[in-house]
């Protein structure tokens, strides 16, 4: 099998373990990855192919215990980021006039913070997947309980999280763009 | 008409660069229901790219043979055979011909459908059946028989269903499909759970244009050309994206992937503007899905 990302930089953005397993898995198949907490504007990277963000683990929280402080920096860190990340790498690959591939991993579960959070993200990919679509930049999301809310992910799911990360952003799936897709969501009894 | 010239449209590598070797499927079988022409011919020359030997099960043994024909001439393994979706003892047949042929069936993929413009108020009830049954009946019928087996073999196994872009937006002037692949979606989330114990995974495609010979509106160049202007990436879907899809799912790169459902449309049904052209009821229209002339 070819290497799926050979020669792709990537940027992972974000904080949890997730972070750790994708960026070694698309290590794996061929991008030269590097990680950063967060999205930074001023830094150098006119010459990305793709963007990861994860978004930043979260102990769930009850909804009557998040005061003013938990819940914006919940909002800033999970949603606000990414969103910032998404327009700043597309606005480097309108630049550049190349194409590009973003992914947003999220965990399924986590409070009243992470399902607003989720709920925003669904959207705003399907969004951005058609707003950029002739700009050739690819926006999709894998929301999936494989991710823990504190940002492990799930032993046994670790490989497929990072096969399916690595397919997204490759070429060899182009035609996929506003997906939002999980790893395996399904609960036996 | 066209793509304006300054829109930057991705193409995908050639089907001969594709991403997997023979290796990744090597010793696999898959029987690909619907396999004699356009989706299912896709899904089928995708796991034979990746090392599967692929028995195609269509209503035409001349065509199920003349697409083996083809699977044999890029160097794969094929088997043809034929039979109605809809009738549990043909699938058991035709798995029983194909295990003999082939080998166990450890890979199944499930294309067979029809379609066409109809109106609701229209469509004969023979019509309603026949799309319905071809896609639910044919595809629950050919995952149990599937499954009852790999059960037996304790060997495991992996399902790609063929669905569409449609099934989240309905389609209006096309009630019986939009039902039907609707159906599949939750269909493929069910199995995945209840046979997840054993094994076998199993995933959608959700599939959005791929213009072929035998699609309605055909793989004529001028209607191709004017369905990649509609569609935001400026292009239909290739038939190898298609293909690398349903070997990807299948494969073992995709073990602990189950129940889910891959949209495949580059983005065409999240399309939408505040203000669009004026709505005009199926009926009303030049041609029931929109004038493409």
């Amino acid at each position: 099998m070819k290497a799926l990302l050979a020669g792709k930089r990537v940027l992972v953005l974000g904080m949890g373990e997730v972070a750790d397993v994708v960026a070694a898995a698309l290590d794996g198949v061929g991008a030269t990855c590097g990680q950063a907490h967060a999205w930074d504007e001023t830094a150098p990277s006119a010459d990305l192919d793709a963007v990861v963000h994860v978004g930043v683990a979260k102990a769930a929280a009850p909804a009557t215990a998040l005061d003013l402080a938990g819940w914006r920096a919940a909002q800033s860190d999970d949603l606000d980021d990414r969103f910032f990340a998404a327009t700043g790498f597309a606005r480097r690959c309108f630049a550049g006039k190349r194409g590009g591939s973003i992914l947003m991993l999220s965990p399924a579960h986590g409070g009243a913070a992470r399902a607003s959070v989720n709920g925003a993200l669904d959207n705003l990919v399907k969004s951005l997947g058609a707003e950029w679509a002739r700009d050739g930049v690819r926006t999709n999301a894998v929301i999936t309980r494989r991710i823990k809310a504190d940002g492990t992910v799930d032993p046994g799911a670790r490989r497929a999280l990072g096969a399916l990360s690595a397919w997204l952003l490759s070429d060899y799936s182009s035609y996929v763009n506003g997906c939002v897709m999980g790893v395996d969501e399904t609960e036996t009894a | 008409m066209s793509v304006p010239a300054h829109h930057l449209v991705i193409e995908p590598p050639a089907f001969e660069d594709g991403p997997f070797g023979p290796d990744l499927l090597a010793g696999a079988v898959a029987l690909v229901t619907g396999g004699g022409s356009g989706l299912g011919f896709g899904m089928a020359q995708g796991l034979a790219q990746a090392g599967a030997a692929v028995a195609l099960l269509g209503r035409t043994l001349e065509r199920t043979q003349a697409a083996a024909k083809r699977i044999a001439a890029m160097g794969g393994r094929a088997f043809a055979c034929s039979g109605d979706v809809r009738d549990p003892a043909a699938i058991a047949a035709a798995f029983d011909a194909a295990e003999a042929a082939l080998g166990p069936v450890t890979l199944l993929a499930n294309n067979a459908g029809a379609n066409f413009p109809a109106l609701a108020e229209a469509m004969s009830p023979n019509a309603w059946r026949a799309v319905t049954r071809i896609a639910i009946d044919g595809t629950f019928f050919a995952s149990t028989e599937f499954a009852r087996r790999r059960i037996a073999a304790g060997g495991g196994g992996a399902i790609v269903n063929n669905s569409a872009q449609y099934v989240w937006s309905g389609f209006p002037g096309d009630a019986h499909s939009a039902a039907a692949k609707a159906a599949i979606v939750t269909l493929t989330a069910e199995l995945a759970r209840e046979w997840k114990p054993h094994g076998i995974r199993v995933n959608c495609i959700a599939a959005g244009f791929f213009p072929h010979a035998d699609s309605t509106n055909g793989d004529d160049p001028t209607v191709v050309e004017r369905l990649a202007a509609m569609m935001p990436m400026g292009r239909t879907g290739r038939m190898r994206e298609l293909s690398w899809a349903a070997a990807f799912l299948s494969s073992p790169l995709a073990d602990g992937i189950s129940g889910e459902t891959l949209v495949l449309d580059g983005a065409e049904r999240t399309r939408r503007a505040l203000m669009q052209p004026n709505f005009v009821p199926p009926r009303e229209r030049t041609s029931i899905w929109g004038d493409v002339a």
